[in-house]
């Protein structure tokens, strides 16, 4: 009999309320989940995250441009929003086994990723010497959970993954290697991954980010 | 009736019912949905630059079907079904759970209740530009001009969530989100890590 497994914490992501606020959001939930009584939220993390600092981004200026700003969870210079949020964090480069992935939310730790998406044609639009081609852009989701049912390999296991983006209050299942390679279908077929990886280049992970509970929380 | 009534591909069917069977989210059927059960639907990304060159969306792509499953178990979901490289090639992608799952199934009779949707037949379509951080109904028209969109949250650049845009309105709000996109993008790196 194939073995069956699901964990699946009790993680509530919320929605981005800026338009380049991922990095706040998932800050921010992840802050609730290892300690809901932190007082958290998304403006009061850009406020204390964002170098050099914008002011109050909470209320009239969340919009504007000090404030509605891409930002790291964390990075080599300790800055970030898991950095404000004073979640022990670290980061490694790329997608980790989805082996880790199980072992990390056994012990009820989230896994946030950063993702590369490249949109399917360079943006262009300012003519002359100050021309800048723009291939992609990054955002920030949260894996909270597994299930599998047989072998553990990136095909069988399904995550569950909260992006502060798409789905309000929701999350999505996809199989590891979908969310790897293919996320909201910005990664092109993967049928034949194998014998042509280097067709497969239009969505991938660029880090991946181990929490764990706030101390003293 | 504004929404036409259109069927999703058979092997997109077949994966849907497939997923609904292994998950086991409620009995196993034969009878094939009806449309306002599942209300099948593609799933269209859009170019950016086209948005700022002020194409519009003549060139979105259809990357996926979507089919609604909801049962007397109170389980909700979104299958959504990618289309490879060949058109008649389908396989798994997602499933969307949440809130979300029911505001779209109860959208469809509200539609019926809009009088500017009377006027002809649309389809009902899913925009997802993640890029703008867009999420949007699309109810394609026969022609793209007569085409109307209503934005899920979240939603920025002044766009409303629920609220019916006319294809003209909501372009123009579009081409400001992308110009506003490519003004912040063209500072960025890859090694600085942010994200947004």
């Amino acid at each position: 009999m194939a073995a069956k497994k699901k964990k699946v914490l009790d993680f509530t992501m919320q929605p981005q309320e800026q338009f380049a606020w991922c990095w706040a959001a998932v800050g921010t939930s992840c802050a609730l989940f290892y300690d809901p009584n932190s007082g958290w939220t998304q403006c009061k993390v850009a406020s204390k995250s964002i170098v050099p600092a914008p002011g109050n981004c909470c209320g009239a200026n969340a919009s504007g441009f000090k404030c509605n700003l891409p930002w790291p969870l964390l990075n080599k210079d300790n800055q970030g929003s898991f950095v404000t949020t004073h979640i022990p964090s670290r980061f490694v480069e790329g997608a980790i086994p989805v082996q880790t992935l199980i072992e990390e939310i056994n012990k009820g730790q989230l896994l946030a990723y950063r993702l590369e998406i490249k949109l399917d044609h360079e943006i262009d639009i300012i003519p002359g010497p100050e021309e800048k081609l723009i291939p992609g852009f990054w955002h920030f989701v949260v894996i909270a959970g597994y299930q599998f049912s047989g072998p553990v390999n990136d095909q069988n296991v399904t995550v569950y993954v909260h992006d502060p983006f798409s789905l309000e209050k929701g999350y999505s299942t996809m199989t590891y290697e979908v969310f790897q390679k293919n996320y909201q279908c910005h990664g092109g077929a993967i049928s034949d991954l194998d014998n042509h990886p280097d067709q497969q280049t239009n969505c991938k992970i660029t880090h991946t980010f181990f929490t764990s509970p706030i101390l003293n929380a | 009736m504004p929404i036409k009534e259109i069927s999703a591909p058979d092997k997109s069917v077949d994966i849907f019912k497939d997923w609904v069977s292994k998950n086991k989210l409620g009995r196993p059927r034969k009878r094939p949905y009806k449309y306002e059960e599942a209300v099948p639907h593609k799933v269209f990304h859009a170019n950016v630059n086209d948005i700022i060159a002020g194409k519009g969306l003549e060139n979105a792509q259809l990357v996926a079907w979507r089919h609604l499953h909801t049962d007397g178990k109170g389980h909700h979901a979104i299958v959504e079904v990618r289309i490879g490289e060949k058109e008649d090639e389908h396989f798994l992608q997602e499933t969307h759970h949440g809130p979300l799952v029911i505001e779209q199934k109860e959208i469809l009779p509200q539609l019926k209740l809009i009088e500017e949707l009377e006027k002809e037949h649309f389809e009902f379509c899913l925009l997802r530009i993640l890029s703008l951080k867009i999420h949007t109904i699309w109810l394609r028209a026969s022609k793209r001009e007569d085409d109307y969109f209503i934005p899920f949250s979240p939603c920025f650049y002044g766009l409303v969530a629920g609220k019916l845009y006319t294809s003209k309105d909501f372009l123009k709000i579009i081409k400001a989100a992308a110009q506003k996109f490519y003004s912040q993008m063209k500072d960025q790196n890859e090694d600085d890590m942010k994200g947004g």
